[in-house]
């Protein structure tokens, strides 16, 4: 697989305050990741995605070292759109993301913007709300949808630029479980079948880490652990670094303990399933 | 009691909602011209009387009933004081319908015309694409604020704020608890919404292309003839040039 993204020794302190959000963060992001980005609150997770949606440095003013680079641009040396049509963010509440009076014209919104011609911005505009599922929010006012439908617009509206890499941050904390799923269900068919990397930061590792192909823990500016999921999940207990435990792997990992068994790390309560009968099978 | 809701936009599928803006705002203007010309009594009843086709071909009656109940106090004062002053009660009733044709013109404009269609107008006029921005974005967040604002006095009356009790100047200064975060929430939105804007290349083309498109159309050109015959014919009469028989 391709690099898409890399940052290197990026370190990054706010104007006004003393310490340094990101602190020497070294990452490669490769096409077609799925990446969970977690840690607690304040560890620089949204300074990150900031960084690589190029809001840092041309946003929001402070001190800047190191580099990223995005499809083999160097971020800090673009305009904000430049990087933004290549690398979109979506944001944790989704009413501070939606301008408009029509979904049609949220998802045209960023389009507009680039001043791609109508045609085919209403080409592009079609194939987003038919592949995404949103032909009965079409006409809707975007103020007045559901959280979740407001997410999955503000996706939309995001993928209509057609970008390499979606950015999320913290995406669900403002919805209800159940259209957390749906809208988790969208990321993953933007990932799966259309090939978008995702680079997500979020709290709910129970949902999200059977979707996921890499996990990044981050404190205190720095990125503490890297790599597959499940290796990481195999090898460490989150907890200590302040992330909560997912619950399935953390089941199998107890049972094993206290009964002496060798389960395999499962992410879903299906596979836990299966790996506990194959475990019994083979012991019996 | 003012509730918002009566005067705002909603999507509806008619003739005059898929009018071009420019023409409706032409024929409210024009309206808005001829009732403060005029003082006559028939003739504002007769121009009255038009101004009900679009309400009832726009199916917005009930909104503009609605819009006209919360006005009743401004109407029945007009009418007192008007009379109190000329102890005419023609006179009075006239400046009644002249207050009412003000009102429904222009809510036949605004509860069939979407704010986007509006900025799309001003943008046609080479007005700059920020300030048309700007246009819908402070549209757009007013019933955003309203839920904030009401979630504060919420939250301050459950910590004990008194937003009913006293005389006005203590009723007034009550609400600072209210304004403050108020203002501080509207000014987190705004930084919010500005780097979401960002994120959705904003400021990529000086001349951004847009989605919707305006055109004029054969209503349009129908109801810019009639609205300008009517206009000429109510002042013709207005200055006494023709006669128009009116019972």
């Amino acid at each position: 697989m391709s690099e898409l993204i890399s940052i290197e020794n990026l370190s990054f302190r706010y104007v006004d305050t003393d310490f340094y959000s990101l602190n020497n963060v070294n990452l490669k992001i490769n096409k077609g990741d799925f990446v969970l980005l977690c840690g607690p609150s304040g560890c620089g997770k949204t300074t990150l995605l900031r960084a690589i949606n190029g809001l840092i440095p041309n946003y929001y003013q402070g001190e800047y070292k190191g580099k990223v680079i995005i499809e083999n641009k160097e971020v800090s040396k673009h305009k904000t759109y430049e990087i933004a049509k290549i690398a979109g963010l979506v944001f944790q509440d989704p009413e501070n993301q939606l301008f408009t009076s029509s979904v049609e014209k949220e998802i045209a919104f960023g389009l507009e913007n680039l001043a791609i011609p109508r045609d085919e911005m209403r080409r592009i505009v079609n194939e987003t709300i038919r592949v995404l599922n949103l032909e009965n929010l079409r006409y809707k006012v975007p103020a007045f949808l559901s959280g979740g439908e407001q997410q999955k617009v503000a996706i939309a509206a995001i993928y209509a630029m057609r970008p390499k890499v979606l950015l999320l941050d913290e995406p669900l904390s403002n919805l209800d479980p159940y259209s957390a799923i749906s809208v988790i269900e969208l990321i993953y068919k933007l990932n799966k079948e259309l090939g978008l990397t995702i680079l997500i930061a979020e709290h709910r590792l129970d949902w999200l880490i059977p979707f996921s192909n890499r996990i990044v823990i981050m404190n205190e500016g720095r990125i503490l652990i890297e790599g597959e999921t499940r290796s990481i999940l195999e090898k460490f207990d989150l907890e200590q670094f302040d992330v909560n435990d997912p619950k399935i792997p953390t089941l199998a990992k107890r049972i094993n303990k206290i009964f002496n068994l060798r389960i395999k790390i499962s992410l879903t309560v299906d596979e836990f399933v299966d790996n506990f009968k194959k475990e019994l099978n083979d012991r019996i | 009691m003012l509730r918002p809701e009566n005067f705002i936009y909603r999507p509806k599928d008619t003739v005059i909602h898929r009018l071009d803006p420019r023409s409706k705002f032409y024929y409210a203007f024009l309206m808005l011209v001829l009732a403060i010309l005029t003082i006559d009594f028939n003739l504002l009843l007769l121009l009255l009387l038009f101004t009900l086709f679009p309400i009832l071909l726009g199916k917005i009656l009930k909104q503009v009933l609605k819009a006209i109940q919360s006005s009743l106090f401004f109407l029945a004062l007009i009418f007192i004081i008007n009379f109190i002053f000329s102890l005419n009660v023609i006179l009075a009733l006239a400046l009644v319908i002249r207050f009412l044709i003000l009102i429904i013109s222009f809510l036949a404009f605004s509860l069939t015309t979407s704010i986007d269609d509006i900025a799309l107008s001003f943008y046609k006029l080479r007005f700059p694409y920020d300030f048309v921005l700007a246009l819908t974005l402070a549209y757009r967040f007013i019933p955003t604020l309203f839920k904030d604002a009401v979630n504060i006095v919420d939250a301050q009356r459950s910590r004990g704020l008194e937003t009913q009790k006293g005389n006005l100047i203590k009723r007034v200064k009550n609400f600072m608890p209210v304004i403050i975060p108020l203002l501080v929430v509207a000014i987190r939105r705004a930084l919010n919404v500005a780097e979401a804007m960002e994120s959705r290349c904003f400021g990529a083309s000086k001349r951004p292309t847009n989605y919707y498109e305006l055109k004029i159309k054969f209503g349009d050109i129908l109801l810019f003839v009639a609205s300008t015959i009517l206009f000429i014919i109510v002042l013709a009469e207005i200055l006494g040039l023709v006669k128009i028989a009116i019972v």
